[in-house]
């Protein structure tokens, strides 16, 4: 970035041919696997199904408006909740299990941070299997805990959203804590020792001090485990039953069962729409949220004197 | 009166670690004392004990004659000055000052106003809106030590707050934390490895060797009448010879025998008897260099002078007498340039008063 800046402030309007060739095996690569696909993608939308599975000729707002008015908007209203559920889950166990391991001895870091990793050594799908078996009606979890008097007889755990959000968590965790742990492991612990000295009990310190300190690890958390969990589809096809479905459910079968690809591009298109806007809200807000309180300060400042 | 703070007793292992043994020392209201050893001797951790960062395996803590050592950090009234000042980054200077006050649930208008009156202290209004990252080392152990002061402590800690800062930054925050103690009258617990440092700062010194207290007392008594070898080598430059007393002259001397160089009166501080074993310590700048045997009321012996470095407010020599290689420091007090200075191979006398020299007792 730096670099960069240094070079082009010679030349401020033509950025140098060097620059250009530099840039042009990214920029290549990202318009022919990400640009053109995803424009495809937002193209198809306004297409209509041809009979035959394939794509009609003709434009057309019907896929769109079909896909606004239909019993979708329940799927995603539950895809957002549940999605927003599992993050918030996902970073209230990460954060204070990577707040732990940055505090450990060097040497045990490792075999804790290996321990958060040895699961993604398995497949995915046969993790989910797993769980089948953990959360089924006759499985150990649920009897065990019926024995135990801490669920009534009634309380299933297999294929319902309790579940999907139960596996999902699961899966995504360790995507939560490897980068709040890299963020915490980075952190000038004597700090909360400062904030404690200053008078702040441990929860003050830990919230005003420590939180502060590895946003930018929790910030990327939530994007590992919002997009993914948003557009996941396996984990609730498996142990969601008919009322764990997601979005991502909706445009599997749109794409297999009923071959409607104009209307499983809508959805996609209306997914990846709800990821992007409001992340690019937020990198906005914060820019402009950053320089407000810049300006307070120094006008805060200044009356001081 | 009771002292206004007390360590008694303090014992604390880190593993197989004995870093404080039986340490116990009081510190008086409104004093600069500091702790001084080489790193490692522990004094960090009694200072992390003082502020309740660690606990003591046993003894006791006490401020104003009350019982603190079991009270947690945020609920002693100590704060500390951290090694490397540990600032908080994301706040600006003025939020790191408020911290202190805004956490205790200040309204704003008075942790404004406190805020100001600390930043017109250290001398920093200006940088009031800057984050820490982007001022000076000097600046940011002022804002460190205005955000421990900000709570108005009854005792302030500081770990070697001037280490991280080079030479000439040292000598002016030197002055500057003396300027602000007077301001403030807190009572400071200064810990370094920077003799010089102590001495200029610091009422009394604590001198500390392998979680030891070795000897307590002002600059001066800790320079001019250091308690063991390792305080007399620690503080500032010496020659130790090893010897034994030959007689006693009267109640407040006696004759040493000083191996291989003769035997020479000195004051007999500790009272010893005939045939005790001692190590004689005396100060370069104790010695004085004669061209011929000097009177008889100073003790001398011949050596010869082997090197000189001059150092311009002073020059040093190194002189050989039998096996022994003795550290002389003269002040050029008056500079005659026809005065025949000693030059190398010369043979000169090497004298010093009786009353100049420590006797301290060998460990058995």
């Amino acid at each position: 970035m730096k670099e960069k800046r240094h070079i082009g402030s010679g030349a401020l309007s033509a950025p140098k041919l060097s620059e250009c060739l530099l840039t042009a095996p990214s920029f290549i690569w990202l318009v022919a696997f990400f640009l053109i696909p995803s424009v495809l993608v937002f193209a198809i939308a306004f297409k209509s199904a041809d009979s035959a599975g394939g794509i009609s000729d003709t434009w057309t707002f019907d896929t769109l408006l079909n896909v606004v008015r239909a019993d979708y908007l329940g799927v995603i209203w539950r895809t957002i909740w549940v999605s927003c559920l599992v993050t918030i889950i996902c970073l209230l166990l990460a954060v204070p299990v990577a707040y732990w391991i940055a505090q450990q001895k060097k040497e045990y870091r490792y075999w804790l941070l290996l321990a958060t990793i040895i699961p993604l050594w398995t497949n995915f799908l046969i993790r989910i299997f797993a769980w089948r078996v953990l959360l089924h009606p006759e499985g150990f979890l649920r009897r065990s805990l019926i024995f135990l008097g801490i669920i009534p007889e009634d309380v299933f755990l297999l294929n319902n959203i309790g579940s999907v959000i139960i596996v999902t968590v699961y899966t995504c965790l360790p995507f939560a804590i490897l980068p709040i742990y890299a963020a915490a492991e980075k952190f000038n612990f004597a700090l909360i020792e400062a904030a404690r000295d200053l008078g702040a009990s441990r929860f003050k310190a830990f919230r005003s001090i420590f939180l502060p300190g590895i946003k930018r690890g929790i910030f990327t958390a939530v994007l590992l485990v919002l997009i993914p969990a948003m557009g996941s589809y396996a984990i609730p096809d498996l142990v969601g039953g008919v009322d764990g479905e997601l979005l991502g459910n909706k445009i599997a079968t749109r794409v297999s069962s009923s071959r409607n690809l104009p209307e499983a591009a809508a959805l996609a298109a209306m997914l990846a729409l709800i990821i992007t806007l409001p992340f690019i809200a937020m990198l906005f807000k914060q820019k402009r949220l950053v320089k407000y309180i810049v300006n307070i300060r120094r006008s805060a400042g200044d009356s001081t004197k | 009166m009771s002292d206004f703070f007390e360590l008694k007793n303090i014992n604390k292992h880190f593993g197989e670690n004995h870093v404080a043994n039986n340490v116990s020392f009081s510190v008086r209201c409104g004093e600069v004392f500091s702790l001084l050893g080489p790193s490692g001797c522990g004094k960090t951790t009694i200072l992390r004990m003082a502020g309740g960062f660690e606990d003591p395996d046993s003894g006791k803590i006490f401020l104003e004659g009350r019982d603190i050592s079991d009270l947690v950090p945020n609920k002693r009234q100590i704060n500390t000055v951290f090694q490397n000042y540990a600032l908080f980054p994301h706040m600006t200077v003025w939020d790191n000052i408020a911290f202190g006050p805004r956490t205790a649930g200040l309204s704003e208008d008075d942790v404004e106003r406190k805020v100001s009156k600390m930043l017109e202290i250290i001398r920093l209004e200006d940088q009031a809106h800057k984050r820490p990252d982007t001022i000076s080392g000097g600046q940011k152990q002022r804002v460190a030590i205005a955000r421990a002061l900000i709570n108005n402590p009854k005792l302030l800690l500081l770990d070697e707050p001037l280490a991280a800062l080079d030479l000439k930054l040292r000598q002016y925050m030197l002055l500057e934390l003396d300027r602000i103690h007077d301001e403030v009258g807190t009572t400071f617990i200064y810990v370094t490895h920077d003799q010089g440092e102590a001495m200029s700062l610091s009422d009394r010194i604590a001198v500390m060797n392998n979680g030891k207290i070795e000897q307590i007392g002002t600059p001066a008594e800790i320079y001019e009448n250091p308690r063991t070898k390792f305080v007399a080598s620690f503080i500032g430059d010496t020659n130790f010879f090893d010897g034994k007393v030959a007689s006693k002259i009267d109640a407040e001397y006696c004759k040493i025998d000083m191996t291989d160089l003769g035997e020479f009166p000195a004051y007999n501080e500790h009272k010893l008897s005939e045939g005790q074993r001692v190590t004689v310590s005396i100060r370069p700048e104790k010695f004085r260099i004669f061209d011929k045997k000097p009177d008889n009321d100073l003790n001398s012996f011949e050596a010869e002078v082997i090197d000189i470095v001059y150092q311009g407010a002073q020059t040093r020599y190194w002189v050989r007498a039998k096996n022994h290689r003795i550290n002389i420091v003269t002040q050029h007090n008056r500079c005659y340039l026809d005065y025949k200075q000693p030059t190398w191979n010369d043979r000169v006398w090497i004298a010093w008063h009786k009353d100049d020299v420590t006797t301290l007792i060998s460990p058995s």
